[in-house]
């Protein structure tokens, strides 16, 4: 039994959480480009960056929490390696994209937080796994 | 079990990678877009983001706001620093405060210190450690807007004023008295900071005040949207032209010289040109008008029913002049040439020229009147007088003047309709001028139909139209019957709408018109609608002030003139007997259609002295304003407004003491002369209420019970016979019977 239960718990917590995430910067981004000026193009490739975002968020929490479970080291190693992109994702939104909204600063900041707390728990996990054997 | 792994390993790899590519391509989408405007700011965000936790300092807004001395400028000079104001009073109320100076607005470019070099480094240096996919636009990056100093007209040399200006010292800005205002700062309310200056001073203080609200702007990664897209130099026609015909141009229309055509098959009706026949030559008949400046230089057509009005100035410069200028002469206008009644009376085709002479009852002559000086109390043609000829302008060298030259013209032209004209009068009043002076001269032409007898102008049917002149009048009561039983109330009103509501104004020389008597002064009409200020001198000399009777003649002069002779015998303002009329239409017998002036306060002549020291004489309480509030409101339907004057005051304003400043001891001189200024203004108020949805009350019904209802039972009540019993009865017993009986 490797399992890590706070691995867990941050991975169900963060499939809500970026469910709420996706819609909100979805609803933001129509409310900014009603309301503000954009080059052409950019929106919808900010659309575009949001559903690329949410597919990585989907598989890499999916794998996380299925490699945890079963105690699959690959699983949890891919997942890991999908939070590089998640991340940069993320601070597209928060950094990088046109108009930047308080509420997104928020949301953002909590989202890479939880990310990073996903990483740090799934290395430990992962190191459990190795030092079981279960690989 | 494994494979599946394998597999699930397999498309997770496969997701990352195509994700992995989608977010390249996406960003690389970004930047593109991005990179079509010419300028990024990638730099300012990362430099203010690094530089602004550097230093932090907290000053006091009030003592930079009185003083802008050195200090307050040498402390802003590190314009990299994002400043704390802490407390501020008034508008921004407790709130924190922070000043920053934001690269993007704070930096002006042409400085040419060390300092903001190295500052430019420092930013350039930060951009390509932290975005490195945008390093290459960093050298532009500087939006070019704010940047611009265009105060700064003088190089190598200190711009009054101009507080962005390189070449000035901290020591020369001491003696600027306020910043011109640079480049506005791109304000958008969305943003969760907004910059607003603290005041005009010499420093590069700003205000920024933080916003609340989850969705203001933290970061605006779009700053081009302040800035005009740059566009080419365009080398070559192709390109110019291409470019001229997409944007709208305005192109000045090919002038066309326009010379009036006879034609004698078109109807003579509104807007055709009048003939004259000048030695069987027809000509458009014309009458002097002035162009580009007050002198006469031009003659206009006269066109058929189209009233119409002109001054201009006519120079006498030499004896020769004065006899031999057209314009001078009333010969010019009613001489030598006869008026086409109808071009539709001549035929032939028009060659220029008529081949025989014109019959008389085609072309007619114009019937010249002399008129004396203008009266207002007598009708124009009483002051005029018909002649066969009239003198022409001559030198007179016993007087040196030019005697008998044209001040004004009038024709008044009698027609009936397509038929034509019927008769043309020109009436002429004449007068004398000194040489080399400017003679101001009148022209008018009016038409009437030669049916009608007197016509009488209204302001409007029924609501007053703006620019017509407002009705004024004085009630008059007339006692009828033989022992004054019946006393009848009507307005009097003077049949020229130029002797109604006016102002004084001023001659030539700016001087008062005091001396003209009984609506002879220079007044300008009230025009409903209009405001107007009119100001005129007085002129005073010592003798003004020699006793308190001459000061108080002056008063009244005063005061006849503001008013117009109207507040001469009252003194109370009920007493005041000037009506205005509510309407455009309004008649004179209805005097519900007449509203009374309020005179605010009757102005007496109470302190009055006149003091003399040797320096000063002085006349105190002389009231030299008068102002005149019309409210009016609109009436009835939304799509035909008409305009009623609801009332009016006459505010005369506070007395002044009017001085006499003596140039030399004792005001001996008594023909020095001293002004000061009288000034009527109008002001008309809208009033007007919004248009409101009434309905109608519900109607009351008014239930009737009969008289005895209350007592069915007394001997006589008619209630009480047998069968109303019966009916009663059965409606308390029988409730079945009453709906039956219904």
């Amino acid at each position: 039994m490797n399992s890590s239960l706070i691995y867990e718990i941050l991975l169900y917590l963060n499939s809500f959480y970026f469910g709420m995430f996706a819609l909100c910067e979805f609803g933001m981004g129509i409310f900014k480009a009603v309301n503000l000026p954009y080059p052409t193009g950019t929106v919808i490739s900010e659309f575009l960056l949001l559903l690329f975002l949410c597919c990585t968020e989907f598989v890499r929490i999916f794998l996380g929490r299925k490699g945890n479970l079963t105690e699959r080291g690959l699983a949890v190693l891919v997942s890991i390696g999908l939070t590089v992109p998640s991340i940069f994702g993320v601070l597209y939104f928060l950094i990088w994209q046109t108009y930047v909204l308080r509420l997104e600063v928020v949301l953002c900041a909590i989202q890479l937080i939880l990310q990073g707390l996903e990483v740090g728990f799934a290395l430990l996990c992962l190191l459990s796994f190795y030092k079981s054997g279960a690989y | 079990m494994k494979n599946l792994v394998l597999k699930m390993g397999n498309s997770a790899a496969l997701i990352l990678g195509i994700s992995t590519f989608c977010f390249y391509v996406c960003i690389y989408a970004q930047n593109e877009t991005q990179s079509q405007e010419i300028n990024s700011t990638e730099a300012n965000i990362v430099c203010t983001n690094n530089v602004t936790d550097d230093m932090n300092y907290v000053c006091d807004l009030d003592k930079a706001n009185v003083t802008p001395s050195s200090a307050a400028i040498t402390e802003t000079e590190d314009f990299n620093g994002t400043t704390e104001i802490v407390g501020l009073e008034s508008t921004l109320s407790t709130e924190v405060v922070s000043i920053a100076n934001e690269t993007e607005s704070g930096l002006p470019v042409t400085i040419s210190t060390v300092k903001s070099e190295i500052q430019t480094t420092k930013h350039s240096e930060t951009t390509t450690e932290t975005v490195p996919a945008t390093t290459e636009m960093v050298l532009e990056a500087q939006p070019v807007s704010n940047e611009i100093c265009a105060c700064d007209l003088s190089m190598n040399s200190c711009d009054i004023n101009c507080c962005c200006d390189g070449d000035c010292s901290d020591n020369d800005r001491l003696a600027f008295s306020a910043c011109h205002t640079r480049t506005s700062f791109n304000f958008d309310s969305r943003h969760c900071y907004q910059t607003h200056f603290v005041y005009h001073n010499n420093t590069e203080l700003k205000l920024v005040r933080n916003e609340d609200g989850l969705f203001c702007i933290v970061r605006d990664n779009l700053p081009e949207r302040f800035t005009y897209q740059n566009r080419k130099v365009v080398t070559t026609l192709l390109e110019f032209n291409k470019l001229h015909r997409n944007h709208k141009t305005f192109s000045w229309p090919a002038q066309e010289v326009y010379r009036p055509l006879f034609d004698s098959s078109a109807p003579f009706r509104q807007g055709s040109v009048i003939w004259a026949v000048v030695n069987r030559t027809l000509v458009p008949f014309s009458l002097p008008m002035k162009v580009t400046h007050a002198l006469c230089q031009a003659s206009r057509a006269m066109y058929y029913l189209n009233d119409w009005s002109g001054t201009c100035q006519v120079p006498a410069s030499d004896v020769e002049r004065c006899e031999s200028h057209r314009e001078l002469s009333a010969n010019t206008f009613y001489k030598g040439f006869t008026v086409l009644v109808s071009p539709q009376f001549i035929n032939e085709t028009y060659d220029n020229r008529l081949k025989e002479d014109c019959p008389a009852d085609v072309c007619i002559p114009v019937t010249v009147h002399l008129c004396s000086e203008l009266k207002s109390k007598i009708s124009l043609f009483e002051q005029c007088t018909e002649v066969s000829d009239l003198q022409s302008a001559v030198y007179n060298s016993a007087l040196q003047h030019c005697q008998n030259v044209v001040k004004e013209v009038r024709y008044m032209i009698y027609h009936n309709g397509t038929v034509g004209i019927t008769k043309v009068y020109a009436y002429v009043w004449l007068t004398n001028m000194t040489l080399n002076t400017r003679l101001s001269q009148k022209f008018s032409i009016t038409f009437h139909w030669a049916k009608d007898t007197e016509t009488f102008h209204r302001s409007g049917n029924p609501g007053y139209i703006v620019g017509k002149p407002v009705m004024s009048g004085k009630k008059v009561t007339q006692i009828f019957g033989t022992e004054g039983e019946i006393d009848k109330e009507a307005i009097e009103i003077d049949e020229n709408p130029e002797k109604w509501l006016s102002i004084a104004g001023a001659k030539n020389d700016g001087r008062c018109d005091l001396e003209g008597n009984e609506g002879n002064s220079l007044r300008y009409s009230v025009t409903f609608g209009e405001n107007r200020r009119s100001s005129c001198m007085i002129f005073v000399s010592p003798s003004n002030f020699t006793s308190p009777s001459a000061c108080a003649a002056l008063h009244k002069a005063v005061i006849q003139l503001l008013s117009g002779n109207m507040v001469a015998n009252v003194t109370s303002a009920k007493e005041f007997n000037f009506y205005i009329a509510t309407f455009g239409d309004a008649k004179v017998e209805d005097t519900g259609d007449w509203t009374q002036v309020i005179l605010e306060s009757v102005p007496s002549f109470l302190t009055s002295s006149s003091r003399s020291d040797d320096w000063t004489l002085t006349c105190k309480g002389i009231v030299t304003s008068i102002h005149i509030d019309i409210m009016f409101a609109n009436v009835g339907s939304l799509a035909v407004p008409q305009a009623k004057i609801l009332g009016s005051v006459f505010r005369f304003g506070p007395p002044h003491d009017i001085m006499f400043t003596c140039s030399s001891l004792h005001c001996a001189h008594e023909t020095d002369e001293q002004h000061f200024e009288v000034v009527s203004s109008v002001s008309f108020v809208d009033v007007t209420k919004p248009a409101i949805v009434e309905f109608a009350e519900p109607p009351v019904y008014e239930v009737k019970l009969p008289h005895d209802f209350f007592y069915p039972f007394f001997s006589n009540s008619p209630l009480l016979r047998p069968s109303n019993a019966l009916v009663l009865v059965s409606l308390f017993f029988f409730p079945s019977v009453q709906s039956r009986l219904h």
